[in-house]
């Protein structure tokens, strides 16, 4: 496990590790996750790569939630439970950074005081800035007034964060 | 045999007459979540669209006390808050209305532009500041209430839910446009810096 800040906010790398199956179907997957603390609790919203699994998944009532650019919505998956909180977040500024080539392929999730991304595999500390700095660049594309209907205002909070 | 068979086709058409009447019953559902979620969706920016006419007056106040001469910009400003708060119109006859207030929000700003010490005024950079985030939350109910729109009306104008729409009386909504840069603008936001320069809504 790796800790330490990027950008002044505390942030983690680790990997999971989890086996399926037993004896000689005995296998270990692994995946890279890296986290970025969240200075307020948000709904969750989870951003997906829309490959083939997510089709599968979508036909059979799997959420996807649609926005105002088609290239967007044939490159991402969004899910979550908080429609409105999810089309505030998702915006054209930030739509607009997932659709570079850095964020390709990329699985992003807000879940609570916790912003992370994973990817199959082994810790990759190569990859470790460019995914941190595509997690910053979610969290501050996120409105002020999503934060302050969230119990924080980050005009008024001069310890966090970023561009620093 | 000629017994069992009629019996199967009789069974098999029941079978399919029950298909299509969960089909109905679905997509009929499914047009009634849908149009609620625009209604609910319109509420909202009604609530921000009045939060942002409930600023106008107290930033008119502050410009006065600076520019008492230049009344001819705050009536018309005053103006195009009441046409804009007047109740009873559909989303587009609102964005129209909007418009104006902006325009005439632009000119407003563009008066305090002359005044350096009206700039500084800490009143005046908050009711600023409060604007712009307002815009903000317009901007992302915007959007919200857009993508419900889109969707309602894919579904009302695709087959075979078409067919339903038809049946019931589910129809188009309108979509709620804007030609304000500021309300049309990705929101912004800044950390740590202090606060973030705020963007005047322009014409």
């Amino acid at each position: 496990v790796l800790r330490g800040a990027f950008e002044g906010v505390p942030a983690v790398s680790f990997t999971y590790r989890w086996t399926t199956g037993s004896g000689r179907q005995r296998t270990t997957h692994a995946c890279h996750v890296v986290v970025l603390d969240l200075p307020a609790f948000l709904p969750t919203v989870q951003l997906t790569p829309d490959g083939l699994g997510a089709k599968l998944t979508k036909a059979v009532g799997g959420q996807d939630i649609q926005f105002e650019s088609d290239d967007f919505n044939r490159a991402w998956r969004v899910e979550s439970r908080d429609l409105p909180v999810a089309h505030a977040i998702v915006n054209p500024r930030l739509m607009e950074r997932l659709m570079r080539s850095d964020a390709s392929g990329e699985s992003l999730r807000i879940e609570g005081t916790s912003i992370l991304s994973w990817a199959f595999g082994a810790t990759d500390t190569g990859a470790l800035a460019r995914r941190l700095g595509l997690l910053a660049a979610v969290v501050h594309a996120i409105p002020r007034h999503v934060w302050q209907d969230h119990g924080y205002d980050p005009m008024t909070d001069q310890t966090i964060r970023g561009n620093s | 045999v000629n017994g069992i068979a009629a019996a199967l086709i009789v069974i098999v058409i029941v079978v399919l007459v029950v298909i299509v009447l969960i089909w109905a019953v679905a997509l009929y559902n499914g047009f009634v979540r849908l149009r609620n979620l625009v209604q609910e969706a319109w509420r909202q920016i009604d609530v921000e669209l009045n939060r942002r006419h409930d600023l106008i007056p107290n930033l008119v106040e502050t410009v006065k006390g600076y520019a008492a001469h230049e009344r001819g910009v705050f009536d018309e400003v005053s103006q195009a808050r009441a046409a804009a708060s007047g109740g009873g119109q559909s989303p587009a006859q609102q964005a129209a209305s909007e418009n104006m207030l902006t325009q005439a929000l632009g000119r407003l700003f563009a008066v305090a532009e002359a005044y350096p010490v009206l700039r500084a005024s800490e009143n005046f950079q908050q009711l600023q500041l409060e604007l712009t985030n307002t815009e903000d939350r317009i901007a992302a109910g915007r959007r919200f209430y857009n993508a419900n729109v889109r969707a309602l009306n894919t579904k009302v104008e695709s087959f075979p839910s078409n067919i339903i729409a038809h049946a019931f009386g589910f129809v188009r909504a309108e979509y709620f446009e804007t030609d304000d840069p500021a309300v049309r603008a990705a929101p912004q936001v800044s950390f740590g810096d202090g606060p973030a320069t705020p963007g005047a809504p322009t014409a």
